[in-house]
């Protein structure tokens, strides 16, 4: 009986695990202002696809819940108080008025974005961002305390970040009946046919490069749940290794999945950024006191 | 490390002197999170072995799932379109371009087929974001198809017309 008490109670620390009120403050700058690259940039698709609602044929979220049909108006609306939200939550002021508009206005935004037939598969760890980062509250990036319930918020950033390796790895299983019938295909050569950059097309005349590649990426997928569990060089290195990943598949196929990127930010000490940002304003803001001391 | 002795405060309160404090979570917090945490995680779990987006956005994560055999094909969907000064040209499946792209014709691909007046909206959309360009005037869903073998790709592919619409004023 105390055992299992004991192991509940580690589970819930795991989950709660303490986190510095300033990385929540600088985490939440990084999160809200890709919310506004997100919208301009990646799903800017929303406003352009409102002009054809006849094709909007969205996913079970859609259908079930009352949610509005696509219209001009409306996206155009959503994508103003998407920006004004994020420009206030990114300052930290109003953190749940604000950070709540913008995670029904962003999910909304998504659904019409998604509901067109295909669904991307970079956007999950950022979705949980922007719901749980509004639970937190107030965080300042002078604050010395660290907080439970930013320790939860941190967690579900984080798990929905390996989620996104580990259940992609599943799903291979699952559609294949098995992990080597995936690894051992030609999924990278159908992809690069299909949308290749002049840097990797040659890599098509040697199948077994890719199948190599093939193995090394279900591998890292499956083994990806580790990283929870990483601390110090061990924990960039993975960082790193990731984002390198990333960088190759934007290189090779044009397909960057920057809104997961940008979530690996949740595994960091970015507390550790505002002493330095602190620094470089005081020698911005004080330039003529080290000029006139000289004779 | 916090100091031990933070732990020992009660929620939100803090220490009197500047040692860094843990600010705990009430009782009520902590069910909610993990209750919602649990449903989510179930949710995300059953549309891997269900391999479903319909749970979106706690679906499969099936980006390049589906495994493709070294002795098999691939395929690629594309859309053509002539125009009003008779050019035949290729529709830009991009947000730039009609709005709507490549993977979501492919994924809505039988629905277009048994009812192409759906491509009605691609002309529609064309016309709205690009009033000034050459409108429309038929649609075409194409698809080339390479055939592989030991993964290497075998001579041209092979071009084939899915269904056609002509675009109604």
């Amino acid at each position: 009986m105390s055992r299992a008490l004991d192991a509940g109670r580690a589970v819930v620390g795991w989950w709660t695990r303490p986190v510095p009120l300033a990385r929540v403050a600088v985490l939440r700058v990084a999160i809200y202002l890709f919310v506004l690259y997100d919208i301009f940039r990646l799903t800017n698709d929303v406003i352009p696809m409102a002009h054809a609602p006849e094709l909007y044929y969205p996913m079970w979220v859609g259908r079930v819940l009352p949610l509005p049909e696509p219209s001009v108006p409306l996206a155009q609306t959503l994508q103003i108080v998407i920006v004004v939200g994020c420009l206030v939550a990114a300052t930290g002021f109003l953190p749940r008025v604000a950070g709540w508009i913008v995670a029904i206005a962003y999910l909304q935004w998504m659904v019409f974005s998604q509901g067109y037939g295909y669904v991307s598969h970079d956007h999950l760890a950022l979705m949980v961002a922007v719901v749980v980062l509004p639970t937190i509250g107030r965080a300042k990036f002078t604050d010395t305390d660290s907080s439970e319930s930013a320790g939860w918020a941190f967690r579900c950033i984080q798990v929905s970040v390996i989620a996104t390796y580990f259940a992609s790895a599943v799903v291979k299983w699952v559609r294949s009946g098995s992990p080597a019938t995936w690894a051992n295909g030609a999924v990278f050569i159908w992809a690069i046919m299909r949308r290749g950059s002049d840097l990797v097309r040659w890599t098509t005349d040697y199948p077994w490069l890719l199948i190599v590649a093939q193995w090394g990426l279900i591998i890292i997928e499956f083994l990806s749940p580790v990283v929870l569990w990483l601390k110090g060089k061990a924990l960039y290195l993975a960082v790193v290794t990731f984002a390198g990943f990333h960088l190759m598949t934007y290189l090779a196929l044009g397909i960057h999945f920057l809104p997961t990127v940008i979530c690996w930010l949740a595994f960091l000490p970015l507390e550790r950024l505002v002493p330095v940002a602190q620094r470089l304003k005081a020698r911005v803001t004080a330039p003529g006191r080290s000029r006139t001391a000289r004779p | 490390m916090e100091s031990a002795s933070a732990a020992l405060y009660p929620v939100y309160s803090r220490a009197v002197s500047s040692e860094p404090a843990v600010r705990r979570i009430s009782r009520r917090g902590l069910a909610w999170r993990l209750g919602v945490t649990g449903v989510a995680l179930v949710i995300l779990t059953m549309g891997q072995l269900q391999d479903t987006n319909d749970y979106f956005p706690l679906g499969s994560l099936s980006q390049y799932a589906t495994p493709r055999d070294l002795d098999g094909t691939v395929r690629s969907v594309y859309m053509m379109a002539d125009t009003e000064s008779g050019e035949r040209v290729r529709v830009p499946l991009n947000p730039q371009g009609v709005g709507v792209g490549r993977a979501d014709i492919e994924s809505q691909l039988n629905r277009i087929v048994d009812d192409p007046s759906l491509l009605q909206a691609i002309a529609n959309s064309w016309s709205e974001l690009h009033p000034d360009a050459d409108p429309y005037v038929a649609l075409y869903v194409m698809r080339s198809t390479y055939q592989l073998e030991d993964g290497i790709q075998q001579g041209e592919p092979e071009i084939e017309q899915l269904t056609s619409w002509e675009v109604e004023r």
